[in-house]
């Protein structure tokens, strides 16, 4: 058998590249390809009449060959040229080694992002219940700040003060009534006293007086005598002067018996009035004493109420200062305190992130095993559409992730009170 | 009588700070985790403002509006939103779903207690 030329020569060439591509479809191809013109090449050497049109047949089916492969009917040719520095198993062997290396990276990405998925919800576990005790901490001291204000208010009432303030008053003005009828009853006292010594003194006269009486009768009893010795010397005429002197002398002892007796009661009554002096004495001084000590007692009382109700107002007036110091730093608090919500909010979109961008390595993943597999067994066709599902899913959620890129539930960047707005 | 405030928001801390300062202001408050709670609790009692977040599971803000406002008896209660969302296109549905105003999350105490006495007294 003889090789026509040049169809012969070019359709096993032809074939050769076809078998010797290495790729699935191109060997097929290409050792059919050999198969067919070493047909058609015994038909012209051994057809004789129909030399011809095998000739031309075969010839037909190069140009369409060789059109397919150059890929003059498809998007791109089935045969690409080679690489004359590389060869063919290198570039198996390099799609191979990127199809595990991607296969590697989505694995690793995807152990990383449940890693990170596990460590957010810790994050949000343990955020959650701190912020709990924390705002049980600060309701229970903003109730009990307010229980101490409205006791501190409740002691240092205005009506309190005012009655507290109002009976020290009254009870001063009675001891100044006090003091001043303690006083009043010392100068009685004193006119009192003054008047017993003029009753003394008027006793004393009356004593001297006494004397004088008593005087008079001793000599009125001499005189008597002295009357009676006559009439005995008279004899008989002497008779009446003698009675008479003996009523004299009678009278005369009588006299001296009563002003023994009027001397007796001016002597206790003259008793009676120094005691009466002496007790008015010493109950003046005691009044005097206790007044002025009450009255010295009470101004001392006064001013300490007085610094007292200073001291009260200046308390009051702190405890105004400090319940609106507290009302703002609640205000500061219940607006710091939101931040659990907002904080939540943005660590779900992170988390959501994470599993869109663990969807993405899951594809990638799942195209780099079909790559893996492809540069051992080659290209099928059912890999070749798994292989562009796996891409088309990448390019859906990069899409997606890219809408989403500038978005968020959570817009604020500090941490300062929101707008409002009535429609 | 004590105004009822009926605020709605899945954050736990959320509603208890809007819950301390209403009620430290003299008003009653009633609770409700997402807006089906909020909606079943506004059928069960009625109250004189709606304080509610947008994004809620189950249902969220404006769809709670929307229901609220189909019921014959708070077609003219003030339903305020109080939530983290602060663009115009939100404001705008909300405007459009029933809202009576928008409040931006944080809130401070303080305002917030003058827009309910301004909304309700």
């Amino acid at each position: 058998m003889s090789w026509s030329p040049p169809g012969g020569i070019a359709a096993v060439h032809l074939g050769e590249i076809g078998f010797m591509s290495g790729r699935g479809k191109l060997r097929v191809f290409g050792f059919g390809w050999v198969i067919v013109v070493a047909v058609l090449v015994a038909l012209v050497e051994n057809g004789g009449a129909i030399a011809p049109f095998t000739f031309a047949a075969g010839m037909l089916a190069l140009a369409a060959g060789w059109s397919l492969l150059v890929g003059m009917f498809g998007d791109a040719p089935i045969v690409e040229p080679l690489d004359s520095t590389r060869g063919i198993g290198a570039d198996a062997q390099l799609v191979s080694e990127t199809g595990s290396a991607l296969l590697r990276c989505g694995q690793v990405f995807g152990s990383q992002f449940d890693a990170t998925r596990s460590e957010l919800q810790r994050v949000q576990q343990l955020f959650a219940e701190a912020i709990a005790k924390l705002i049980g901490s600060f309701q229970a001291m903003s109730e009990q700040s307010r229980r101490q204000q409205a006791l501190g208010q409740e002691s240092a009432r205005v009506d309190g003060s005012a009655d507290f303030v109002r009976f020290a008053r009254q009870t001063a003005e009675a001891l100044h009534l006090f003091v001043d009828s303690v006083v009043d009853n010392a100068k009685t006292a004193a006119e009192v006293v003054e008047l017993n010594e003029r009753l003394s003194s008027q006793v004393r006269d009356i004593f001297s007086v006494l004397c004088e009486i008593e005087g008079v009768s001793k000599q009125t009893n001499l005189l008597a005598l002295n009357a009676a010795s006559e009439a005995a010397r008279a004899g008989e005429a002497g008779r009446g002067f003698a009675v008479v002197a003996d009523e004299v002398r009678d009278l005369s002892g009588r006299a001296t018996h009563f002003s023994q007796q009027i001397r007796a009661q001016v002597g206790c009554l003259q008793e009676s009035i120094g005691d009466a002096e002496a007790a008015i004495k010493r109950m003046v001084a005691q009044d005097m004493t206790f007044a002025l000590n009450a009255k010295a007692d009470l101004e001392n009382a006064m001013n300490k109420a007085a610094e007292i109700n200073l001291d009260a107002d200046r308390i009051v007036t702190e405890l105004q200062h400090i319940a609106e110091a507290m009302e703002q730093s609640v205000g500061q608090a219940v607006t710091a305190l939101q931040f659990q919500d907002m904080v939540t909010q943005l660590i779900d979109h992170v988390a959501w992130r994470l599993d869109q961008l663990h969807d993405v390595a899951s594809d990638i993943e799942g195209a780099s095993a079909v790559l893996e597999n492809a540069a051992a067994t080659g290209f099928a066709p059912e890999q070749a559409d798994r292989l562009r599902a796996h891409l088309s899913a990448v390019c859906a959620r990069l899409a997606e992730l890219g809408e989403h890129a500038g978005s968020g539930p959570v817009r604020q960047d500090r941490f300062s009170s929101g707008e409002i707005e009535l429609f | 009588m004590a105004k009822t405030v009926l605020a709605v928001d899945d954050s736990v801390s959320i509603r208890q700070m809007v819950s301390f300062t209403l009620k430290s202001a003299g008003y009653d408050v009633i609770e409700a985790v997402d807006g089906m709670d909020g909606l079943d609790k506004a059928k069960g009692k009625s109250v004189d403002l709606v304080l509610t977040d947008q994004n809620m599971p189950r249902m969220d803000g404006l769809a709670l509006i929307k229901s609220l406002r189909a019921l014959p008896s708070y077609k003219t209660v003030p339903i305020l939103m109080l939530t983290t969302e602060s663009s115009d296109a939100m404001k705008t549905q909300g405007r459009a779903a029933g809202a009576t105003g928008w409040l931006v999350k944080p809130f401070d105490p303080q305002k917030l207690i003058e827009v309910v006495r301004k909304v309700i007294g």
